[in-house]
């Protein structure tokens, strides 16, 4: 009896010094600060840049203009299209009743994407994919059998053709570049033809002017739907030397030993 | 010696243990125990209750009903008469139980609710007996949902697949039937019996005294609605929430004094700027439902309403004296239920291996990912 009485307590000590331990180390795991400068910042010449003004860029910014070795979340190319839910069927396949429309176009919204890519490649993009594709939240139409998708893609830019410059001595400019088509010209026949035609406004606009050192397209975004005029607008960002009377200082940050 | 004062000290935590195990009675141990075990520890709450009753002699019912902001709420052994009076349930049904959650049927008939907007009145000599239901706090074992809940549910599916890669089952929102208990204890004369259900599907369970009559059973108001233990030839007429709104009749009853909208200063989030609109709507949503009420049954809406907001049962009839007559309390086990139900109707346990909700969810899901879930997962690890 003793010896069970023991033996049992013994177990239950275990058990229970065991789940406190696990929790604790999970509780460990779990409140590590994460690194502030992401591990594919590492490679590059410094992670900061500083605007005409003399303010320094979003981070956000800074990424999508630098970091070129991988995908990164702030570049991205956004297209907002409207379609027929009946391109979402199967060869023989019908519609579902209604209350299924809005569930049917998230879950096949990545059909819409396809040949998105290929508009942005080998145009601007050396590598593109799907991040996300999505319906619209209510913005299904029972009665026309039409849904608005959100689609992002993400890519990484075309090489260079030179070095870039000291990124200390020179200023991270950007613009945007608007492209209003009318439904019957070419470039807004479809969302794909209209992600391209943006894509190459966006290369033109870089091009446009040899002072737009190392010019680079940050971001994309094409409302469309059939028969609707295009509204697209691009961002993009180049360098310039810094302007007369200011002086690029890092960004202050914790020593490592902090 | 000391193996003795050990034994001792053993048996007496372990006694310690299920004592108060019995008293605090955590919700998981009905579901462990066997439901014999579960109708003995019925009988020593209400042995518990007994003495403890005694011991506070100067407790009354109104002291078990809460005026809270978010209405009338039951937090005792209490039931509402006519007026919402409070009154001990044990004081006028026996047997009563809320350990329904498993309870299953034996016939379940399908009624539909009535084309257009005239019931038929209570016949002279009937009286009417009016009770409500807010929320009982009591799911059933049965369901019945639509192409809608299932679309929603699948929409959580997808959503959780998205964020874990697994494939977690979805329950439905809504779909269950919760339970009220209704008794009558009126015998002087046959009832009219009308019962209102605020929202959500509803199983209204009937519990007579020796001796009562029930003429007609009216189901107002909710997504849908049904009686147990009816006799099957008593005619029920039903006029659910939708049905209602399209004769343009909403029902609505005054607040009570500590309700959120009426005082403000009580708990209520709005100030009484901001009340002051809902609540003159609401009284004249009140007054309008009274005028139809009367109208359609020739008796006063809140003279003979009883139900509380949150409750589990309402009373037609007096309170029973010494020599009854009192309610019996009828099982929903092996009962007859006639109600309305949607396009698919489930009872839980008893659907075949793919026909229940979950599984509903899965397929559809399925179907629509082509076959392949791992489809559904989206975004690049940057």
């Amino acid at each position: 009896m003793l010896r069970l009485l023991i033996g049992t307590g013994v177990v239950l000590m275990a058990v229970g010094f065991g789940a406190a331990g696990w929790q604790y180390w999970q509780g460990q795991t779990g409140d590590a600060p994460a690194d502030l400068a992401a591990p594919e910042d590492a490679g590059l010449p410094q992670d900061w840049l500083i605007s005409a003004t003399g303010a320094p860029v979003p981070h956000d910014d800074v990424r999508a203009y630098l970091v070129q070795a991988r995908f990164v979340p702030s570049r991205t190319a956004v297209v907002i299209r409207t379609a027929l839910l009946t391109n979402l069927l199967a060869d023989g396949e019908t519609l579902p009743e209604a209350s299924y429309f809005q569930i049917l176009a998230d879950i096949r919204a990545p059909l819409l994407a396809a040949g998105l890519c290929s508009a942005l490649t080998p145009l601007i993009a050396r590598e593109c994919t799907v991040n996300a594709a999505r319906v619209v939240e209510g913005s299904v139409d029972p009665v026309q059998g039409t849904a608005q998708f959100r689609i992002e893609l993400v890519y990484r830019q075309q090489p260079d053709l030179a070095d870039l410059p000291d990124l200390a001595l020179h200023v991270l400019r950007a613009d945007t570049v608007v492209l209003d088509l009318a439904p019957e010209d070419a470039g807004a026949a479809s969302a794909e033809s209209a992600l391209a035609a943006l894509a190459e406004a966006a290369q033109a606009a870089c091009a446009a002017d040899p002072g737009r050192q190392s010019c680079r397209v940050l971001r994309l975004t094409v409302d469309w739907s059939e028969g609707r005029p295009l509204a697209a607008r691009a961002e993009i960002g180049w360098l310039e030397p810094l302007p007369e009377g200011i002086f690029a200082a890092p960004s202050l940050k914790p020593t490592p030993e902090g | 010696m000391a193996f003795g004062r050990i034994r001792l000290v053993v048996v007496s935590s372990v006694l310690l243990a299920i004592t108060g195990l019995m008293i605090v009675r955590p919700p998981i141990l009905d579901r462990v125990l066997p439901p014999m075990m579960s109708g003995w520890l019925d009988g020593f709450d209400s042995l518990v209750a007994t003495r403890t009753k005694s011991a506070r002699a100067s407790d009354i019912p109104a002291d078990f009903l809460a005026d809270s902001p978010d209405g009338l709420v039951a937090t005792g052994p209490i039931a509402a008469l006519a007026g919402n009076r409070p009154e001990f349930i044990s004081t006028m049904i026996s047997g009563y139980t809320t350990r329904i959650e498993s309870d299953i049927p034996a016939e379940i008939t399908t009624i539909r609710p009535i084309l257009g907007c005239l019931l038929t009145p209570p016949i002279p000599g009937t009286v009417v007996g009016y009770a409500t239901s807010g929320k009982s706090g009591l799911p059933l074992a049965l369901s019945t949902y639509n192409d809608g809940h299932l679309a929603a549910a699948v929409q959580i599916f997808v959503d959780a697949y998205r964020l874990t890669g697994e494939p977690k089952p979805v329950a439905g929102v809504g779909t269950a039937y919760e339970g009220y208990d209704v008794a009558v204890t009126e015998t002087r004369a046959p009832v009219y019996l009308i019962l209102e259900n605020a929202s959500g599907n509803r199983i209204w369970n009937l519990h007579l005294a020796d001796g009562a009559r029930i003429e007609r059973v009216i189901l107002l108001g909710g997504d849908h609605a049904g009686i147990a233990n009816l006799d099957p030839v008593v005619p029920v007429e039903v006029m659910l929430q939708d049905g209602l709104a399209a004769c343009n009749v909403r029902p609505a009853h005054p607040f009570n004094p500590g309700h959120r909208l009426n005082d403000p200063d009580a708990g209520g989030s709005l100030s009484q700027t901001e009340a002051g609109a809902p609540l003159v709507d609401h009284l004249a949503r009140t007054t309008a439902y009274g005028i139809w009420f009367r109208d359609s049954f020739g008796v006063s809406a809140e003279e003979t309403r009883a139900g509380f907001d949150h409750g589990t049962l309402s009373v037609v009839g007096p309170v029973p004296d010494e020599a009854g007559p009192w309610a019996v309390y009828a099982p929903l086990t092996a009962s007859k239920i006639r109600t309305t139900q949607d396009k698919f109707f489930e009872i839980k346990g008893q659907v075949v291996e793919g026909g229940d909700f979950a599984s509903r969810v899965q397929a559809i899901a399925t179907s629509f990912a082509i076959g392949d879930l791992t489809t559904l997962r989206q975004g690049v690890a940057f």
